[in-house]
């Protein structure tokens, strides 16, 4: 019988290789991934709410944001699976097909569902940064069931497969700004975020209240 | 069985920590969305022609509003205005809102806090220190480079208001002096750019026994003397916490305004936070056989004749 999806997500974040497992072989395997990824990304955009707090957006586009935040998620996922998949192969790891991939490394994003716990005063920065090493440590045990890999190798090609992700991202670095300004103005309506610091330039001023 | 019970209130407490936290920049984040109802900039107050030399004081984190200070806190700002006659101390500025609203005040939940209070006053010290944790909070939302400035920006308008109305004025020869005690350092250091843009005057901080981050504010005061008691140990832990305090971040705002003089340390041998021993405890001497209080008024008097 396949574990719940709440069984899922508690077997990723102890790092269970057997959850694991069972994600790669499930046929509710996918659409546990993609609902985690969704639900994981819109925690985080709400933990980061208050880009869109200062921005004073309408309830709808704050709305339309965190499902944006999802998607995002999604496609920031995919790209680092599909460089772990190919260079898994180069690490000698097992050919496992694209959507088995997905299946055990979307579910491996589970620790940031609590995305939301960024939103907190002072920590909540420093949260964020302990969510994504437990995301890596998460793609790491997922790379390691999913291709065959021992953990040091599936931790390097974990690795490997992240700075490649975060060299393409700078080498299209202007598609993907020009990506994040179109996903900010869909979302929020306003053409560039104001900064928490821009506070100080509306100060004593009063049309920003209008 | 006592184990599960053990359990159980250990996973209550970190939900209910987790969701005072959770909520804590709600106030800050409503005030600047709009919200809460508008915030406008009070005028300086019309006749009053001589300007005055005017001491802000913020009070610590066991503060419940701006109009009801704890009784020794109440004692030592008599001291302090015993000591300099021609000052006007501003006591009434609750600086762990970004409205200076009390939390006994038009609020949600001002019934909740009020019964806190008469909890407080009769002696439960269990319950009612939510209100510091409640506080606490809000310090962490002033130190926070996502919040403090919006924070700090309601706050600093409220001091303007209260500051202006005691018959300050900016143009004047005085800077604006901030007394803050605890974590109402913070609240100073973080509204002192704001003070800045808005009175185009000096600000002049004394940290007393100050839980304060390296926060950017530094950079525009004029001087900010840290009052640090002996056996202080919550200033202590503002030491380790923050790491823009540790002497390894040579850059931080703090690092690099104590290398400046503008931090200038001031230690007060003998003394700890809070009561007993603390700087405005009335039952507690130096060895000089005077009250902390009176030793402590005399010290932050000396600082304000000087600026």
């Amino acid at each position: 019988m396949d574990p719940s999806f709440g069984e899922f997500v508690r077997g990723a974040l102890r790092l269970d290789r057997t959850t694991f497992d069972l994600a790669e072989h499930s046929p509710f395997g996918l659409r546990v991934a993609l609902t985690v990824l969704l639900l994981a990304g819109g925690s985080e955009t709400l933990g980061q709410a208050v880009v869109l707090v200062l921005n004073r957006v309408s309830k709808r586009r704050f709305a339309l944001a965190l499902v944006l935040g999802g998607l995002e998620l999604v496609f920031e996922a995919l790209v680092w699976i599909a460089i772990v998949w190919l260079l898994a192969g180069l690490f000698g790891g097992e050919r496992a097909s694209f959507l088995p991939a997905v299946r055990v490394l979307g579910l491996a994003y589970a620790p940031l569902l609590f995305g939301a716990l960024v939103f907190l005063p002072y920590i909540g920065p420093v949260l964020a940064r302990l969510l994504r090493v437990w995301v890596l440590l998460a793609v790491v045990t997922g790379t390691s069931v999913v291709f065959g890999l021992v953990p040091v190798v599936a931790a390097v090609a974990a690795v490997t497969g992240f700075l490649a992700r975060w060299l393409l991202l700078r080498l299209f670095g202007q598609l993907a700004r020009t990506a994040d300004r179109w996903l900010w103005r869909t979302s929020t309506g306003h053409t560039a975020p104001l900064r928490p610091t821009d506070a100080l330039l509306r100060v004593g001023s009063q049309e920003h209240r209008e | 069985m006592i184990f599960d019970l053990i359990t159980t209130l250990l996973v209550v407490a970190v939900v209910g920590l987790l969701l005072i936290g959770l909520l804590a920049p709600m106030e800050s984040l409503g005030w600047w969305a709009g919200w809460s109802g508008e915030s406008h900039l009070p005028p300086p107050e019309a006749g009053v022609t001589q300007p005055k030399h005017v001491l802000v004081y913020l009070s610590g984190i066991g503060s419940i509003s701006g109009d009801e200070l704890l009784a020794e806190e109440a004692l030592f700002l008599d001291h302090i205005q015993a000591l300099l006659p021609d000052v006007v101390i501003v006591r009434d500025v609750f600086p762990y809102s970004v409205k200076g609203v009390g939390l006994t005040s038009a609020r949600a939940f001002a019934r909740f806090w009020q019964l806190l209070d008469r909890m407080r006053l009769r002696g439960d010290q269990l319950l009612s220190s939510l209100i510091n944790l409640r506080n606490v909070f809000q310090v962490a939302v002033a130190a926070d480079p996502r919040y403090g400035p919006i924070f700090s920006c309601g706050v600093a308008q409220v001091i303007v208001g209260k500051a202006c109305a005691a018959g300050y004025r900016p143009d004047g020869p005085r800077p604006l002096v901030l007394l803050g005690y605890s974590g109402g350092a913070q609240v100073a250091v973080g509204a002192a750019p704001f003070l800045r843009h808005l009175l185009g005057a000096r600000v002049h901080v004394i940290s007393l026994g100050g839980v304060l981050d390296s926060d950017p504010g530094l950079r525009v005061l004029s001087r900010m003397d840290h009052l640090v008691g002996e056996h202080d140990l919550m200033e202590r832990i503002g030491r380790i916490v923050y790491p823009g305090r540790w002497p390894i971040a040579r850059e931080s705002a703090w690092n690099v305004a104590r290398r400046e003089g503008v931090v200038r340390i001031q230690p007060m041998p003998g003394m700890s936070h809070n009561t007993p021993g603390g700087y405005m405890d009335p039952g507690a001497r130096t060895n000089s056989g005077a009250v902390n209080p009176e030793v402590t008024a005399l010290v932050i008097a000396s600082i304000v004749r000087s600026t």
